[in-house]
């Protein structure tokens, strides 16, 4: 595990909100040339309680991913810090489940065999493991393609497939970068409906990154907005729409408010119009 | 839409059942060998029409065997004398396939350092053109005054001519995985190596195979250029020999012999693949497939 040694822990209480992930003043500026630098993060600021489900929103380039890439320890800041359980990231850390836009099945591999990647690296017991694998499996519907191949599914099978190896090995942190951007909107919906299942029978905490205020709205119970480059935090909104979700809860009136208030907090800023 | 109904229990989806059937099929000798013979059968009948042909304009007084022989009349010349073709057969396969065994267990290393290191692509790759552009005409004297008239030089030959396509391929596979996928696997902890060897290496076979195949033509090439220049065996020298005594229809057998051995050789490649390679990246040899991640 590659966070830095605990310090005096902090009390976690029963209640859900002690910080679990908490992003202090963290700025990431990249080289592009000798001379030439980036700023795609500024100070930015926030903490995630453990379980709870954070949306990411924020115009093309603001530093979404980046700031995904932080979180894991992939990528090092150049100011600020990641704070996981109260122990800072200084490197990639155990624990973490990514998902990222093209699902990156390994063709060669079967649907089972491609889930259970995560165990064979870690060199966890597959015995204990495979059992867990196939209910994940079974939860998003893909029962009976354990022994299938990536090309014999659908774009939107696949992506659940991502989903399941991203979960398998119970991580505490999940990382998704617009994991549901390829597929159609129906599809969409209902994959994103697929891991609100998923995260209340296996807690987690989940960031989230979008695209779509929509689909922020819909799964999240908190949702960040990001302005423009260089990425600082716009908002941050309490996600107040009933559980369970459905796709009715698409109709209910918050969900028209909590959108209305992303777009004009993105309208204020200057994104849209 | 092909998705999955909601909660599946069961067997796969009759379609995912249909593709996997479409994909491997195929038992019993004697049915693949009638399957090929349907599937070939056009093929087929146009290289029997070709030869008749070719026996025909071959036997017409106007065209003197010397200038062209009739495929009859190759076979009665082979025939007649088949030790010494079977001799210098085995001289040049022998450094063909030494030339392209050194080739593959250079070429990977160097196709994997070249992608590992910026530094070590901008050193080896000018390097490697350079070498490939020389002619292997003008590299044959040079390596027979190294090795000496004996197989060495040939090998050597071959193993130059067959290293570059291998090297290019192994580079291009590997610049397969997608960024996204090494992040992954760092974020799950995974070595270099773990990364390497489940992933990206795996990702690069088939475009590997792709250089082995070119790669063992290369290599003929180079072995029978070599024997061309100074050698006193293998098929090219034969070559020189009955091109010295206008001895056309044994000219014409060991072009058509070295031919042959280049096909039976790119087949025993591509027979390797499919024992080697996972099923999925089979067909995917040939030609990459659209959208698929790794
Ligand atoms: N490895 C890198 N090297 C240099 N610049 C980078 C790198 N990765 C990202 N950037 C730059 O940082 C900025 C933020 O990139 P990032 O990928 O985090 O944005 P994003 O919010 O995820 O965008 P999108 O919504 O389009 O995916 C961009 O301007 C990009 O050009
Ligand atoms: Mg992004």
């Amino acid at each position: 595990m590659k966070l830095a040694p605990a310090g005096p822990a902090p009390a976690r209480s029963a209640s859900n909100r002690t910080p679990f992930v908490e992003l202090k003043d963290l700025s990431m500026e990249y080289d592009l040339t000798a001379d030439a630098r980036l700023l795609a993060l500024d100070r930015v600021a926030c903490s995630i309680a453990e379980s709870e489900f954070c949306a990411i929103v924020g115009p093309s380039g603001c530093g979404k991913s980046t700031l995904l890439m932080l979180t894991a320890g992939l990528y090092h800041p150049s100011a600020g810090q990641v704070v996981i359980d109260g122990r800072p990231v200084i490197g990639p850390w155990d624990g973490v489940g990514m998902v990222f836009q093209r699902d990156l099945l390994l063709e060669w591999r079967t649907v089972l065999e491609n889930v259970l990647l995560p165990v064979e690296v870690k060199r966890l017991p597959r015995s204990e493991f495979e059992g867990r694998a196939r209910s994940l499996l079974r939860l998003v519907g893909l029962a009976g393609f354990e022994g299938a191949y990536p090309e014999q599914l659908s774009i939107g099978m696949r992506q659940r497939v991502g989903i399941c190896r991203a979960l398998v090995h119970d991580p505490v942190l999940l990382l998704m970068d617009e994991p549901f951007a390829s597929v159609d909107l129906l599809t969409r919906e209902k994959l994103g409906l697929d891991l609100l299942r998923l995260t209340a029978e296996h807690p987690k905490t989940v960031l989230f990154v979008t695209h779509s205020v929509e689909e922020a709205v819909l799964l999240s119970d908190e949702v960040v907005v990001l302005g423009p480059r260089p990425g600082r935090i716009l908002r941050r909104l309490e996600n107040d729409l009933p559980k369970p979700r459905t796709l009715a809860s698409r109709s209910d009136a918050r969900f028209h408010r909590l959108v209305d208030e992303i777009r004009g907090a993105f309208q204020a800023a200057g994104v849209l119009s | 839409m092909r998705d999955a109904p909601k909660v599946l229990e069961g067997p796969p989806a009759p379609e995912a059942e249909l593709r996997r059937d479409r994909v491997h099929r195929g038992t019993g000798l004697a049915r693949g060998a009638g399957h090929w013979l349907r599937r070939n059968a056009a093929v087929l009948l146009v290289y029997g029409f070709l030869l008749i042909a070719w026996e025909i304009v071959g036997s017409l007084p106007s065209v003197p065997a010397f200038i062209l022989p009739s495929p009859s009349e190759i076979l009665h010349r082979v025939a007649r004398d088949p030790g010494k073709l079977v001799f210098h057969s085995l001289v040049t396969l022998q450094e063909v396939v030494l030339g392209f065994l050194l080739a593959v267990l250079a070429g990977i290393p160097l196709g994997v350092l070249i992608v590992s290191s910026r530094f070590l692509e901008r050193l080896l790759y000018p390097l490697l053109v350079a070498l490939q552009a020389i002619p292997k005409v003008a590299l044959a004297p040079i390596l027979v005054i190294w090795f000496g008239f004996g197989p060495t030089s040939k090998v050597t030959l071959a193993f130059v001519t067959a290293t570059f396509p291998i090297v290019i391929n192994t580079v291009v596979g590997m610049a397969q995985t997608p960024p996204e996928m090494i992040h992954l696997m760092r974020s799950l902890g995974a070595s270099g190596l773990q990364t390497f060897t489940k992933v990206r290496l795996i990702a690069a076979a088939p475009h590997v195979f792709g250089g082995f195949k070119i790669g063992i033509t290369l290599a003929m090439v180079g072995a029978v250029v070599g024997e061309f220049i100074a050698s006193n065996s293998g098929l090219g020298y034969f070559l020189l020999i009955a091109n010295n005594a206008f001895d056309a229809p044994l000219l014409f057998g060991i072009v058509i012999l070295l031919s042959l051995l280049s096909i039976a050789l790119f087949y025993v490649i591509e027979l390797l693949e499919m024992l080697v390679l996972p099923r999925p990246l089979r067909r995917r040899a040939s030609g990459v497939r659209p959208g698929a991640g790794v």
